[in-house]
């Protein structure tokens, strides 16, 4: 079957995936505490439990245990998908995820196919406890693979990869991309395990992670109308950090001698020192480094301190002047997105 | 005879780790089984082909029992690339999937959830078979042991729980972990059929099995809650009557009633002759024998880095 494309939203393309994977793999299941309820995980749960009746379920309150369960149906041949509706409860499974999913087929040679998708809150009061993305933190462990869907397309295509790998793979979901329209393929695909360029340009390289696509992307639009062309890595994958996915890091980096990397994390001990010095490892050194995360604090309630917490496109804007040596702009004036100002696509 | 046959070769195979440890050839922690071989024995003698097996790093009586594998467990031990799990998982970890055992965790407790969901997948796929998890009163306090038993009855998946109950965490007492008094009074509240037991007679765990597996071929798990002592320290080969923590009279009381010894007085009363038996724990001592003679003798895997992801390579 022919895939045609047509815009449908991140949420939209995330239950899409579910809907014609699930028709075509009896063995897969999805399951979580609440998962099914009327709220249906933001619309991505969708139809799922009237379409096959006992493969959408809902849960206890027992993170480390469903982790666990999930664990024992992907041995035995299924494909879980577990949903958490934040990444920050993923951590009452860490003994199951790093301990017994990471290491069970180097141990015992039997394939973990289990999908966990954990969704990153943002805006309005999330805090401390409603807003961790935890990726560089699951990267760093063999045996696990991370993804980082930032486009519809990609959302649904890591998801149905994700559904087809023996491996256990957490997909990090950003609650500001709910919303994003994209142009998605109709019908099922997989999104490969490279990094993808969203933008192309020849001044500066700007490898994001997740939501730092859309501020990425926000940033370049305002360069561009000064001249200046940024290029834009979407990193997708972090773990394994293959080849393949650093490949187009190296390439951009050889050709603009100027690298950013925007981290939807904490700054320190993840993925953009990884990057950075797999980079240098290979050969290549950047005339100039900008590393962009979040503040090192937990994530604070009150909305004046929420926007001190988070980066934005005003900062990779200063960055993209950093290394280029331009005078700094007023940036009053640049749109920021929040939690009343959704970004709504076109990705 | 087949009974014995399994109780012999764990208690031989444990015998000859105990006399060969120092040779420091089977360089991993050794959790020994000696003492209640004759609950692992008597589960999976009666469940067979049909059980799935999960247990803990006290992994050596459930995992022969299910897979009487010997020649692949010495492999295991010495670390050698045909065992099992190529040397990468030694006594703690040793699994074998194709005959039937699927886990030994490092981690109290973390297999209990981890059979549970095994136990929905043989539901989902309609396999007639039935997850089987063991693990000691320990594990109990581990709150995933809750969650566990929680989502077993709330799904009613097709599982056997067994709690090896030695009063032990390590060296600490239950008098010293437990804030109540009966685990058997708080299990008997959740949605399953609990089976209590004590005795060294390995008929009786298998009567206790039959009607474990027909509550769960009811629908409804079932808990087999089996009280025993282990003759050995917690890990290695020693006895360490001498620290203190358990009674010589104690230790008296339980090898007074050692499993092997029930059995072989049962069978010899009920006419087997003596040379059967003796001839039966020969060639049981001789395979034993070889099959660790034939795991020295083998390749190591040299390969650390296969396997860390399925399909060899990254993606």
């Amino acid at each position: 079957m022919e895939n045609t494309f047509r815009e449908i939203t991140y949420a939209e393309a995330i239950n899409e995936a579910l809907v014609q994977e699930m028709a075509i793999n009896p063995s897969v299941f999805v399951y979580g505490i609440g998962v099914p309820d009327h709220k249906k995980v933001f619309g991505t749960t969708n139809d799922l439990d009237l379409l096959y009746p006992g493969r959408c379920f809902d849960a206890p309150l027992s993170e480390a245990a469903l982790t666990g369960f999930g664990i024992g149906a992907a041995i035995c041949g299924l494909v879980p998908v577990q949903i958490h509706i934040r990444m920050d409860f993923m951590l009452l499974a860490l003994n199951q995820l790093i301990n017994m999913a990471a290491t069970h087929h180097y141990i015992t040679k039997q394939p973990v196919p289990f999908v966990i998708r954990g969704i990153v809150g943002r805006g309005w009061g999330q805090g401390c406890h409603h807003s961790k993305s935890l990726h560089g933190l699951f990267s760093g462990i063999p045996g696990l693979k991370v993804g980082m869907p930032a486009s519809p397309r990609d959302a649904k295509g890591m998801l149905i990869k994700a559904m087809r790998d023996p491996n256990p793979t957490i997909l990090i979901e950003h609650r500001w991309l709910y919303w994003a329209r994209g142009k998605v393929p109709t019908g099922l695909y997989q999104t490969p395990p490279t990094s993808s360029f969203v933008r192309c340009g020849k001044d500066v390289t700007v490898v994001a992670t997740s939501w730092m696509v859309v501020e990425a992307m926000r940033a370049a639009e305002v360069m561009s109308e000064r001249g200046i062309e940024v290029e834009i890595v979407d990193l997708r994958w972090s773990n394994p950090l293959t080849e393949d996915i650093m490949g187009n890091i190296i390439f951009s980096v050889k050709k603009t001698q100027r690298l950013i990397i925007a981290d939807n994390d904490w700054l320190r001990y993840g993925i953009s020192a990884e990057i950075f010095t797999s980079l240098v490892e290979s050969g290549v050194l950047p005339k100039t480094l900008n590393r962009i995360g979040h503040r090192p604090s937990p994530c604070p309630t009150a909305r004046h301190l929420e926007n001190e917490y988070y980066p934005s496109a005003k900062e990779i804007i200063r960055a993209i002047e950093f290394a280029l040596d331009l005078e700094p702009m007023s940036t009053d004036d640049v749109f920021d997105y929040s939690h009343e100002n959704k970004f709504k696509g076109p990705f | 005879m087949e009974l014995l046959k399994m109780l012999l070769t764990i208690r031989e195979v444990e015998s000859y780790i105990s006399s060969h440890y120092r040779e420091n050839e089977m360089k991993t922690p050794m959790h020994m089984s000696m003492g209640n071989e004759h609950i692992a024995v008597g589960i999976l003698h009666t469940l067979r082909k049909r059980a799935i097996v999960f247990n803990s790093y006290r992994s050596h009586a459930p995992f022969l029992a299910r897979t009487n594998d010997v020649a692949g467990f010495f492999l295991e031990m010495y670390g050698r690339k045909w065992g099992p799990n190529s040397g990468r998982a030694g006594s703690m970890h040793i699994a074998e999937a194709s005959l039937g055992h699927f886990l030994s965790s490092g981690i109290v407790a973390a297999q209990i959830p981890i059979a549970v969901g095994a136990a929905f997948a043989e539901k989902y796929n309609k396999t007639n078979r039935i997850a089987v998890v063991f693990f000691g009163d320990g594990a109990t306090n581990e709150g995933v042991f809750w969650e566990s038993i929680n989502l077993a009855c709330l799904y009613r998946v097709p599982i056997i729980f067994v709690c090896e109950d030695n009063d032990l965490a390590v060296h600490t007492n239950k008098a010293l972990r437990n804030g109540y008094a009966s685990l058997l009074a708080i299990i008997e509240n959740y949605r399953m059929t609990t089976f209590p037991g004590k005795s060294t007679d390995v008929d009786d765990v298998v009567a206790v099995t039959e009607q474990a597996i027909k509550s769960v071929e009811a629908g409804v798990p079932a808990f087999i809650h089996w009280k025993c002592y282990r003759y050995l320290e917690h890990v290695g080969v020693e006895s360490d009557l001498g620290e203190g923590y358990r009674s010589a009279e104690e230790y008296c009381e339980w090898v007074m009633k050692d499993s092997l010894c029930v059995r072989n007085d049962k069978l010899v009363n009920a006419g087997i002759p003596l040379s059967e038996i003796r001839k039966l724990r020969d060639s049981v001592a001789e395979r034993v024998k070889i099959a660790a003679a034939v795991a020295q003798a083998a390749l190591p895997d040299n390969d650390v880095e296969s396997g860390v992801y399925c399909n060899g390579k990254y993606f």
